[in-house]
């Protein structure tokens, strides 16, 4: 793994006193530290910047799903964005007005916020995720942000949180008390696009062996075959990504497995080329799917999941493994149902976490 | 910084240096014309230097024209040796700016020479608004990259036989690749997207069968379509066209195919038509029924009636996937 730690720090001033803001200054002696009023907009990226900043926006957010495909109803706490390990495929990289890692500090606020917003609704159970703007984990060696997310949700009936991650920065998680309201989740995929693709992400030997300690630790675990790249000989790393994942981990400790077949927005493609000119994924066969996203030919998508689905249910059928935003008529050539038969993607994923992760008693 | 005007003899310019020029990559012949009738309307530029030598900034066809006619001196517009650089080339490209409409090399060459002297983020922020280009990331680093890019290019960008996008896109290419689709894009004459889009087949078919693009281009079928006599450019373009799209989309363009040939195996009249979704991607799919009055309408609606509950009709719908 070749992400490095930040070596300028720039702080605004509201939140220079914050926990995180102390963290950083405690656990990166050596990083240059910059307290700003404001932070300006930059249009150059610097890997080496962290960007500390009050959030003023909508923090919590339903996941940006579609009407043409089915959504998994997921929420995002959003408490940053951008990303350094810098995967070919990423979205991010088209977020070229905040090109830098940026952290919304002022946690306190955002948690009194999500904290309203779940006792306002105690009808309702949220799925809360913190990695669809940058990587749950990556800076929490330094932030310690984990130790004040898990103990929160420890105390949330009506929510769970997963931490999507590519990284192995578990440390933190050992002794929190997290109620079983944590799912640390990983995204995988064959080992060769693992290298090529994800060249500075954790390695699956080592998000497994995360993986493993996660579930010794009593938490939940999920898995993210996403964006799931067809390539050379993709029917065997994708078979042994899934070997390799269910010898390291019990699959009765795995609430969920995603699947989502590369896609991206059109925008995203000149910029692949040029910042990644080794990389071939964009030779893959792509059309404009129905949300404008180009996305493989359908046939490809069909293929590649029928596969994974196969393979994970001769290992326990029970597994919960859905699509990520995908039509009717590929649920249905992939697993032979679609979610609108079981009342919807959100309810089968609700489902997944009330028969696994509560033991069937619900919230 | 005072520039004054002055006769200059022509055997005190530095005629090996070319540190300002930006060339048009065009003939000159308009450019002798005007000189021979009118003379030389306004002063090119010159920067003295230290050795009493000047540097020429400006008017290097028009020096080149005097000095060819056997001129001695010429009346310029001086730049002072306390000048810097930096400074006579700002007023260089400002001078360039508002002139007549650039063209790709030049707009190249000029961003090239800037990008020498002043950090790209300022170039991106002032200088490409100016000249119409837009501010991408990067887009300093390509206009670089293509005032290197080698006489062919420029000169086929300038002419406008290639589009400024398609001139950046091949400024990636390798030299020999560079020549070789070069030579194709000149034979089809087709419109700047369409350029484009060969451009890029091309680029993702050796992408994604692991080639050299130069494999692609040289493919039998592709030199037989590119070299056939009795095609006009439009039909060439549009069997290239087609050619590079099967082989970049091999599977969509089996499904179609086979699409096609079970359509056909229905035997339905002309003037019914079923159309897939775009690419196959949905479920929704179309009937086209044509009629000239309600018999017609009401005889067509049968056959597809009876089409729509055969097996034929249920086996085009689902058999979507590879058998």
């Amino acid at each position: 793994m070749y992400a490095n730690p930040p070596k300028k720090i720039f702080i605004e001033e509201d939140v220079a006193d914050s926990p995180i803001a102390s963290n950083l200054r405690k656990r990166l002696p050596a990083a240059h530290f910059t307290v700003v009023e404001r932070i300006p907009e930059r249009t150059g990226h610097d890997p080496e910047i962290l960007e500390v900043v009050a959030f003023r926006g909508r923090l919590l957010k339903s996941c940006p799903g579609t009407r043409h495909y089915f959504c998994c109803g997921y929420w995002i706490l959003h408490f940053g964005i951008q990303c350094t390990l810098d995967c070919t495929y990423c979205i991010l990289q088209a977020y070229l007005n905040q090109p830098n890692l940026r952290l919304f500090a002022n946690t306190e606020e955002i948690l009194g916020v999500l904290s309203e917003e779940l006792d306002s609704h105690r009808e309702r159970f949220y799925r809360i995720g913190t990695g669809e703007f940058t990587d749950s984990l990556l800076l929490d060696p330094w932030t310690d942000l984990s130790r004040q997310l898990v103990p929160f949700f420890a105390r949330q009936p009506n929510a769970v949180l997963e931490l999507k991650t590519k990284t192995h920065f578990i440390e933190n998680l050992v002794d929190l008390d997290h109620g079983g309201h944590t799912v640390v989740a990983w995204s995988l995929n064959a080992e060769t696009i693992m290298r090529h693709e994800e060249s500075r992400a954790a390695l699956l030997q080592e998000r497994l062996e995360a993986a493993r300690h996660c579930a010794e630790w009593g938490y939940w675990l999920a898995f993210h075959f996403d964006p799931m790249i067809e390539h050379e000989n993709w029917r065997e790393g994708y078979g042994q990504a899934i070997d390799r994942l269910f010898a390291a981990v019990d699959p009765k400790r795995v609430v969920w497995v995603s699947l989502g077949a590369l896609r991206f927005m059109p925008e995203l493609k000149p910029i692949i080329s040029t910042r990644h000119p080794g990389s071939r994924i964009l030779g893959g066969e792509f059309i404009r799917g129905l949300d404008g996203k180009m996305r493989y030919f359908r046939d490809i998508r069909v293929e590649l999941y029928r596969f994974m689905v196969n393979r994970i249910r001769e290992v326990d059928p029970g597994i919960c493994v859905y699509l990520c935003m995908e039509s009717r008529d590929i649920w249905r050539e992939a697993f032979r149902f679609s979610p609108d038969e079981c009342g919807g993607l959100p309810a089968m994923l609700d489902r997944a976490v009330k028969d696994w992760m509560m033991g069937g008693v619900g919230f | 910084m005072k520039a004054f005007h002055a006769d200059l003899r022509l055997d005190e310019l530095d005629w090996e240096d070319e540190t300002f020029a930006i060339r048009s990559f065009l003939p000159p012949d308009r450019l002798e014309i005007s000189m021979v009738q009118h003379g030389m309307i306004s002063a090119p530029w010159a920067w003295a230097q230290e050795d009493r030598k000047y540097t020429i900034v400006d008017g290097f066809k028009r020096l080149g024209w005097a000095r060819q006619k056997g001129m001695e001196q010429v009346p310029c517009l001086v730049f002072p040796a306390a000048c810097s650089h930096k400074e006579v080339l700002v007023l260089r490209v400002e001078g360039k700016l508002f002139g007549p409409p650039l063209n790709p090399a030049e707009k190249a060459q000029i961003i090239a020479q800037l990008a020498r002297a002043m950090p790209h983020q300022f170039i991106s922020e002032h200088i490409l608004p100016a000249l119409r280009v837009p501010q991408r990331n990067e887009a300093v680093a390509g206009w670089c990259r293509l005032s290197e890019a080698g006489e062919d290019l420029l000169m086929a960008a300038a002419s406008g036989e290639i589009a400024e996008r398609t001139a950046l896109e091949l400024s990636t290419w390798s030299k020999e690749e560079r020549a070789e689709i070069l030579a194709v894009l000149k034979e089809l004459r087709c419109s700047a997207s369409i350029q484009m889009e060969v451009a890029e087949r091309i680029k993702e078919i050796a992408m994604k069968e692991d080639r050299q693009r130069s494999a692609v281009l040289q493919q039998p079928e592709f030199q037989a379509l590119l070299e056939e006599q009795r095609s006009t450019h439009r039909q060439k373009t549009e069997a290239l066209r087609a050619l590079l799209t099967r082989w970049r989309f091999p599977r969509l363009s089996a499904r179609e195919e086979k699409f096609t040939r079970q359509w056909n195996s229905a035997s339905l009249p002309r003037a019914i038509r079923l159309a897939p979704p775009p690419a196959f991607e949905g479920e929704r799919w179309q009937l086209q029924v044509v009629f000239a009055s309600p018999q017609e309408l009401q005889a067509l609606l049968e056959k597809a009636k009876d089409f729509a509950g055969s097996p034929l009709f249920e086996s085009l719908l689902s058999a979507r996937s590879p058998e």
